[in-house]
């Protein structure tokens, strides 16, 4: 992740990972992991910033490995493929993505000597270029918040069975089916991104009403860190406003991820590390 | 440490209700039930209450029926969050064995709460349904309860636990409302040693998270129970 970039157009982001109650009483670990990727600020290529949050299904044995597998394959893919994505279909962007976590999942679990299934993660993914351009996946549940102009909203709703227990996941056999895609492409409507907020099953609700549509005050205000302060300390915030808050409505881990365009152009802001 | 200017509280987010657990009991309060048996069962059932009371997220997620069965079927208590529950209901003995009654009364009950969370928007797990009888039905109706109970287990639909309670219980009867467990014979009145190991069973399901089916303790049943 390069450090201190004098970009005014790249986007900054700041999350954390935080084990729930139940996991932390059961002394199991937090399934919960997010990663970014931003490609390096050249003057010939447009910034393309990309985040994704996963969430290992409960049941598995591999269920962290799975969610860092995802959330690592998918930023980075859309991060250095964000211009010919954008190209492609809905359909097309579903295969390449499932095909791609796929692939890493089948070698890791080989590897390990058990079955893909035991990698199953949600996927919650939202990649931007410098021009506005945008494209947000969504596979199971979690959820994600966007902030267009002077508009926050929910751009797209966890998807659950009947029951509480049931989602979707990366190595579900209809996966393909379920695997939301929205953007600039095929959203034409929600334009001029500034800010979105991705999210485990932890925190959705805390952060939305999926009846209404509601979208929480927490959501722009954590926006506003982020436009104001250090990722690093946001990250920080974030994962102490976890610990004290979300972690008090819910008993799941919990994962946020805050991407924002900055307002103004700032040498001292930019990415150190995770 | 943060600075305050970077503190949410808990104004600046939504408090959406928890996942719920719908729990049936279906208890057999006909008159065969008299002395004992329905002592231990008072005393099951709040332990069961107080396990349940004794976690948290169990306490914010477990929603507790209890239906009962003699000459008909009586919702001696309905879904409610357990908050509201200060103590079960003290159950009394009495006429013979609507077995089938009880069975669709409780089923009827499960499928309106499952109605009140969607309606409400509030997510939940599989129901339960707890069948506990000490003899044979007295009414043929529990072929038509049992082939709905079926129905529903068949679609993941409902999880079932039939019991049979003493000597007398009918287990071939019992053994109609469920095809994936058993019906399991109480040793003795050994109520407080189910429910000991209902009440954490149930709490699994309650901290279960997408995609995990909750194993439950087939060891511990051994203590309690024969197949």
């Amino acid at each position: 992740m390069g450090a201190n970039l004098n970009i005014s157009s790249q986007w900054c982001v700041a999350g954390a990972s935080v084990i729930g109650s139940s996991h932390q009483k059961a002394g199991s670990e937090c399934q919960d992991t997010w990663a970014f990727s931003q490609t390096a600020p050249l003057a010939s290529i447009e910034v393309v910033t990309a985040a994704c949050v996963s969430d290992g299904a409960g049941s598995v044995e591999k269920a962290l490995a799975g969610a860092r597998l995802t959330s690592f394959v998918v930023s980075n893919w859309l991060c250095e493929h964000f211009p010919s994505i954008l190209k492609l279909s809905q359909d097309q962007i579903r295969q390449s993505c499932l095909a791609r976590v796929r692939r890493l999942i089948r070698w890791a679990a080989k590897k390990a000597e058990c079955l893909p299934n035991e990698y199953a993660a949600t996927l919650v993914a939202v990649c931007v270029g410098a021009d506005g351009a945008w494209l947000a996946l969504h596979l199971g549940d979690g959820g994600i918040i966007g902030s267009f102009g002077s508009r926050i909203l929910v751009v797209s709703q966890p998807e659950k069975g009947e029951f509480a227990n049931e989602s979707w996941f990366v190595t579900s056999s209809d996966a393909l089916e379920h695997l939301r895609i929205y953007g600039s492409p095929f959203n034409p409507e929600l334009c001029n991104p500034t800010g979105f907020v991705i999210f485990s099953d932890g925190v959705e609700n805390s952060l939305m009403d999926r009846r209404t549509g509601t979208v929480a005050t927490a959501a722009s205000i954590m926006l506003d860190w982020l436009r104001e302060q250090h990722p690093d300390r946001v990250s920080r915030a974030l994962e102490q406003n976890i610990n004290t808050v979300f972690r008090e409505q819910s008993f799941d881990d919990c994962s946020i991820v805050l991407m924002a365009k900055p307002e103004k152009s700032d040498a001292s802001r930019g990415h150190t590390s995770r | 440490m943060i600075e305050e200017s970077m503190q949410l509280g808990k104004g600046d987010l939504l408090l959406n209700p928890t996942s719920r657990v719908p729990v049936a009991f279906c208890l057999d309060v006909s008159g065969s039930m008299f002395g004992d048996p329905i002592n231990e069962l008072n005393e099951g059932i709040r332990l069961f209450f107080d396990a349940l009371h004794s976690d948290a997220a169990a306490k914010a997620s477990v929603e507790v029926a209890i239906v009962t069965f003699s000459n008909w079927p009586e919702v001696k208590l309905d879904f409610q969050s357990l908050d509201r529950i200060e103590s079960p209901p003290i159950l009394t003995v009495g006429g013979s064995t609507d077995l089938g009654g009880g069975v669709k009364t409780a089923l009827d009950r499960l499928e309106a709460r499952k109605n009140d969370y969607k309606q409400s928007g509030v997510d939940y797990f599989q129901p339960w349904l707890v069948l506990m009888t000490d003899g044979q039905p007295t009414t043929d109706n529990h072929r038509l309860a049992s082939t709905r109970t079926l129905e529903l287990e068949a679609q993941g639909k409902l999880v079932v636990f039939p019991i049979g309670i003493g000597s007398s219980a009918d287990m071939k009867v019992l053994s109609m409302f469920s095809k994936k467990r058993q019906p399991l014979r109480l040793q003795g009145l050994n109520f407080a040693k189910f429910f000991d190991w209902l009440g954490p069973s149930v709490t699994r399901v309650s901290h279960s998270r997408p995609g995990e089916n909750v194993q439950l303790d087939v060891e511990g049943i051994k203590g309690w129970a024969q197949i």
